[in-house]
């Protein structure tokens, strides 16, 4: 499993170096949308972060910070 | 005294260079500041990032109500009530200067109601009502340097039964075009677990979190995020409340988590996507998908809905049997979070700029789990059915 996530892994990050074209700071018109931004709204991530924490197994991936909770 | 003159000359030219390479970097500044005010497109009250966030960003204000409410299958009559949770939450970030920001928020989470039933009243805490209080609130202070961003901050959470600090650093960097991030992150929580139906409990845990990422401008209109984190945690990891719960006391955890934003033109609008694959040492192995639309409409208005599959295969020392049969000799629970289930969420969010930079928000949320919704279909027999739905208000200020 661990051999598994490590290869796709290295293969996202092979394909996300070289499969991309040059995009120039005149072009970002869309990427600056607020709405393009990956959390948008911080206090709507953290609502269903610690909804999600609280009713499944597995959290991660989103962050580190936060700390835990009782949460039962 | 030559040398004095000379070694005074020395002086006076390090002097100029310093303040000529203090100038361009004002400059640079400058010219990025303009950058990405042209950038940022009036729209619904969210401050523009791009790509790349290389300095502060603007100051804002949040404020949200979430209110959460589950039910859960009893197996006799259909639905019952469980637990209801109110949230008052707010959130601040603000710019000191040129290069730092501060991020700071805080909320309180009060809870009415009883643990879950699962698998049936003996091995959980159903029937039991509980009340309580999390009060918890995090700060970060990042400092922005020319190819480089250093962050350290703390969250606190703190219940009758559960104290949690946990500290934060981070550290980013990006290449010249502003096209690619690369960041890393290390937070340690030190936990306090009590119980409020047995005194003698009295333990702690211990995580190492660690995060890798790198995000990634792909065209004009896309962006694609890969994080990896490793969770090793050291500690008291059963459940007080459960009889008989007894989990390993470390526990290793990863999570792949890949983010695709994209503009689509037709659409006027943006699609998110995510996936997660998550493994811990536990045997858990979990699935997360989750699509969503941010869709302008006219001037003032968006709404974004969304749908978010999730699916975990059960821990090794899961168990549908109660009680187990050599008691207290090997890992043993009963929660049915540990064990192989599914679960959808829907949602919708709509969102209204106020003008002058305020703008308000709804959110609605359905969360249903099922142990027939695991991927490939055998679920845990005896996990019960869980419906939640949950919603929020907020208000939102940026400066």
């Amino acid at each position: 499993m661990r051999n598994n996530i490590s290869r796709a892994l290295l293969l996202t990050i092979f394909a996300l170096l070289t499969g991309c074209v040059q995009v120039s700071p005149w072009q970002k018109e869309k990427l600056a949308l607020g709405h393009m931004a990956f959390e948008p709204d911080p206090l709507e991530a953290k609502t269903k972060q610690h909804i999600y924490f609280s009713k499944e197994a597995t959290s991660g991936g989103y962050g580190v910070g936060g700390g835990g909770c009782g949460c039962n | 005294m030559a040398a004095t003159s000379a070694e005074t000359l020395n002086a006076s030219m390090k002097k100029a260079l310093k303040r000529a390479a203090y100038r361009a970097r004002v400059k640079r500044r400058s010219i990025a500041g303009l950058m990405s005010a042209a950038l940022a497109i009036p729209g619904l009250g969210i401050p523009a990032i791009v790509s790349a966030q290389s300095s502060p960003a603007p100051a804002e204000v949040r404020f949200q109500w979430a209110t959460y409410r589950d039910y859960q299958n009893n197996g006799v009559d259909g639905r019952q009530d469980r637990i209801d949770v109110d949230s008052p939450m707010f959130w601040a970030r603000t710019p000191i200067g040129d290069s730092t920001e501060i991020e700071v928020s805080g909320m309180i989470d009060s809870v009415s109601g009883a643990s879950p039933h699962y698998l049936d009243t003996l091995s959980g805490a159903s029937g039991t009502g509980i009340e309580d209080r999390r009060s918890a609130g995090d700060f970060k202070v990042t400092h922005y340097f020319e190819r480089f961003s250093l962050g350290a901050g703390y969250a606190g959470s703190i219940e009758d039964d559960y104290r949690s600090h946990s500290g934060l650093l981070e550290a980013k960097t990006w290449t010249s075009d502003m096209n690619t991030t690369f960041a890393a992150s290390y937070a340690f929580d030190s936990d306090q677990i009590a119980c409020t139906n047995n005194e003698l409990i009295d333990e702690t845990r211990r995580t190492g979190r660690y995060l890798v990422g790198v995000t990634q401008v792909v065209s004009p209109v896309a962006i694609v995020q890969s994080n990896l984190t490793y969770d090793n945690a050291d500690g008291y990891m059963s459940d007080p409340y459960k009889i008989l719960d007894n989990r390993p006391r470390s526990r290793d955890s990863f999570a792949w988590l890949t983010r695709y934003n994209r503009f689509i033109e037709s659409l006027n609008g943006s699609l998110h996507t995510d996936y997660r694959l998550a493994h811990d040492s536990f045997g858990i192995t979990s699935h997360t998908m989750e699509v969503a639309f941010y869709k302008p409409i006219g001037e003032k208005w968006m709404v974004r809905p969304r749908v978010r599959y999730y699916s975990q295969h059960q821990a090794n020392f899961f168990s549908t049997t109660f009680p187990p049969e050599n008691v207290g000799e090997s890992f043993y629970s009963t929660d049915g979070r540990l064990g192989s289930f599914g679960g959808v969420t829907v949602g919708m969010k709509v969102e209204r700029d106020l003008g002058e930079g305020f703008s308000v928000n709804v959110t609605g949320d359905y969360l249903e789990q099922r142990p027939g919704w695991v991927l490939g279909g055998n679920g845990s027999a005896g996990v019960r059915r869980f419906y939640a739905p949950f919603f929020s208000v907020g208000i939102a200020k940026r400066f």
